[in-house]
């Protein structure tokens, strides 16, 4: 699985001045908003929180997976995303998280969504790949640098 | 629900490039087994049973201890895992391509491929 | 160039001996309950040492003293490095007692026969003069030889109980003599006069010193671990560092070694990590190498020119190992079988008698590790002398043994030497599996 297939330029963001989970969490449902039609801002945003609030996704490593199953999408959205000042999604013992990957999938294929979440997961831990993607000062760069991280991977 | 895992040509003793094969991988290293998990899952292969094992080594280091009689009672160091999955060719040369580009030598579990003609219970 | 060439020879013998072809021999019971001990390679020592042929000689020896340290921290870290937090807990109380027992037995029993007959073997020497020895040989009479393979002579769920109940147990004891020794034979001291003088207030000292350096070396590795990552030879370099930071500095201290490696290994092993779990996966897998090793280096340290007094005492403590130590870890394991012992339930009927009982009876292979212990520590000829009492004394607790696993089946993986089921297993619930497939 191919992050490049559900991952688009337009996609990649740098979050700045998001103080909140819930003010990144807006930021990237805006985002998305255009590559999934019949789908209202607002409506990935609620599903977005709802996910986040049964159990957040971020790790020690200070990256953070909010995803979300809508019924009815057609395809899989991931936004990829960097946050300058990181944001607390509140789990006691993690480091604020300034990486983040964001999944909208359609609810009738869970599988596909976590054989997703594994790609992302595989990606994020390559040797010095969340230093790179830190380090992109551009949503250009964030986004060659994952589709670069993504393509040294089998 | 019976199956015959590939063609005419397999039957016949060859093996088809999309035919079954039966993935099996012994990982010793617990450290890494996490991993590897999200990677087959990555990967695809997604239907894989996983057995807790001990190697033939453990076992008879487990009767005839010198010093370390309680390392018995240690999992890390008793047990491995093997895990087994009907999958195509395709998806285990892509396991194995894997296996090789992004583990270190120290890191790689044991890992063969055996041909499969039938197989019942298969989900497509 | 004649000491490296001494330690190429060791160290090549050491791997020879853990090699696959030699170890095809120890599937045979009888082997393995004859080799087991590290006799074997203790004789080779003593063979190639300066008693014997001489290929190392007596002055080289003293330049060993570095490699010997070594095996001392890595014997102490084995040790150590099974005292986690987790593993304890869920071991049952009853590998607690029996292990508790024996040392209670072995402490009353073993003391007072050694300080008998140290006193007869050195009638004109102080009365202080007994401590060291009677303490080494105290601590080296606590625990047995954990090999179990030679006496199992049938693959019962009770046999694999009571074997589970012998290894742990004797483990248990392991540590505790590794505790004693470490405490005791180094609260005492010689002075300019070589008299033996007490200070059990330097004895606290000394414990606390060693307790802190142990954590020193605890933290340190677990930080020297995280960098290291997985590779082997980068782990084989932070163990070196490890010991050489507390074997080292206990000894120029004037510390065990055993004792400060032990509990460094043990900090470690309570500090979660997989770089820890890798670490010491590769200290436990060396154990063999080490054993051989280390057993190699005690046979060419000993005296073997022990007299008449020094082979009665070992004798004396074969003697008792044998009243003693058999009937008391049956009694023992008999009394605590109710309260469970791990293997396979419901909890099978204790057998009436299996060879297994006997195993308490063969002297752990720490006693050799102790009375190397005691000969870099005390540096005299009493020392080397007492640390051969102790190798005829792990000689002569073998024996028996031999007999007992030429009794129970000689040869393994075997369908037809199928030893015929004992009538303890009577209990609807008992399962027997075929003897070749256990011992494969």
């Amino acid at each position: 699985m191919r992050l490049e297939q559900f991952c688009k330029p337009e996609l990649a963001l740098i979050l700045k001045g998001a103080r909140t989970r819930d003010a990144a969490l807006e930021q990237i449902a805006q985002a998305a908003v255009p590559m999934i039609p019949d789908v209202d801002a607002d409506r990935l945003l609620a599903s977005l929180i709802e996910r986040e609030s049964k159990t957040p996704t971020s790790t020690p490593e200070g990256v953070a997976f909010p995803h979300a199953l809508l019924p009815g999408l057609e395809q899989t959205i991931v936004v990829v995303a960097t946050a300058k000042p990181a944001i607390n999604f509140g789990v006691k013992g993690h480091p604020e998280s300034d990486v983040l990957f964001a999944m909208f999938g359609p609810e009738e294929r869970p599988w596909d969504h976590v054989r997703l979440l594994a790609r992302i997961a595989r990606v994020a831990r390559g040797p010095g790949a969340l230093d790179r993607f830190r380090a992109a000062s551009t949503p250009a760069a964030l986004y060659e640098a994952l589709i670069a991280e993504d393509r040294s991977h089998v | 629900m019976s199956e015959t895992a590939g063609s005419s040509a397999e039957q016949a003793g060859g093996l088809s490039p999309n035919g079954r094969v039966l993935l099996v991988m012994i990982a010793s290293d617990h450290a890494m087994f996490d991993d590897l998990i999200t990677a087959l899952l990555d990967i695809g292969l997604t239907g894989a049973t996983v057995i807790e094992s001990r190697g033939m080594g453990s076992i008879l280091r487990e009767e005839m201890p010198i010093f370390a009689g309680l390392a018995a009672l240690i999992p890390e160091h008793t047990g491995s895992r093997v895990l087994i999955s009907v999958t195509t060719r395709e998806q285990a040369q892509r396991v194995f391509r894997f296996l090789e580009t992004e583990l270190k030598v120290a890191n790689r579990p044991i890992a063969v491929t055996v041909p499969v003609e039938l197989a019942v219970g298969l989900l497509r | 160039m004649k000491f490296f060439l001494a330690i190429l020879l060791i160290v090549t013998i050491a791997l020879l001996s853990v090699s696959a072809r030699f170890f095809r021999f120890r599937r045979s019971r009888i082997v393995v309950a004859l080799v087991s001990g590290g006799w074997l390679h203790v004789l080779v020592g003593v063979l190639i040492g300066p008693e014997v042929i001489g290929a190392v000689e007596e002055g080289a020896l003293a330049k060993l003293t570095p490699l010997l340290v070594i095996g001392l921290g890595w014997i102490g870290m084995t040790i150590g490095l099974q005292a986690r937090r987790e593993v304890l807990r869920e071991l049952p109380r009853s590998l607690f007692a029996c292990a508790a027992v024996d040392v209670a037995s072995s402490v009353v029993v073993f003391g007072l026969l050694s300080w008998l007959i140290l006193g007869m073997w050195m009638p004109d020497a102080p009365v202080a003069a007994r401590w060291p020895g009677a303490v080494l040989l105290t601590t080296a009479s606590i625990g047995w030889l954990l090999e179990t393979r030679s006496l199992r002579a049938s693959s019962t769920p009770a046999a694999a109980r009571l074997a589970l109940c012998v290894r742990g147990s004797g483990a248990l004891c392991a540590m505790a003599a590794v505790l004693g020794f470490g405490l005791l034979a180094h609260a005492s001291s010689r002075g300019p006069d070589g008299a033996l003088s007490f200070h059990w207030g330097d004895a606290v000292v000394m414990a606390s010193v060693t307790a802190l350096l142990a954590v020193m070396a605890g933290l340190i590795g677990r930080f020297a671990l995280r960098l290291a990552g997985g590779d082997r030879s980068e782990l084989l370099l932070v163990f070196l560092g490890l010991v050489a930071l507390v074997a080292g500095s206990a000894t120029s201290l004037g510390y065990s070694p055993m004792l400060a490696s032990a509990l460094a290994g043990a900090v470690m092993a309570n500090l979660a990590g997989p770089a820890l779990r890798r670490f010491e996966r590769f200290i436990l897998q060396a154990e063999y190498v080490v054993a051989s090793l280390f057993s190699i280096l005690a046979g060419m340290l000993l005296d073997v020119h022990i007299g008449l007094a020094g082979v009665g005492l070992a004798a004396a403590l074969a003697g008792a190992r044998l009243l003693v130590k058999a009937p008391v870890f049956a009694f023992s394991a008999r009394r605590q079988w109710e309260r469970g012992i791990p293997g396979p339930a419901p909890a099978p009927t204790l057998p009436e008698s299996s060879p297994l009982f006997l195993a308490p009876i063969r002297q752990a292979p720490l006693a050799i590790a102790l009375g190397v212990a005691l000969v870099l520590s005390e540096a005299s000829p009493m020392a080397r002398k007492l640390l051969g009492v102790v190798v005829l004394t792990g000689v002569l607790t073998s024996a028996p043994m031999v007999i007992a696993a030429m009794r129970t089946g000689a040869r393994t993986g075997r369908a037809d030497d199928r030893e015929p089921e004992p009538a303890q297993d009577a209990s609807p619930g008992a399962e027997s599996a075929p003897e070749g497939g256990a011992d494969r």
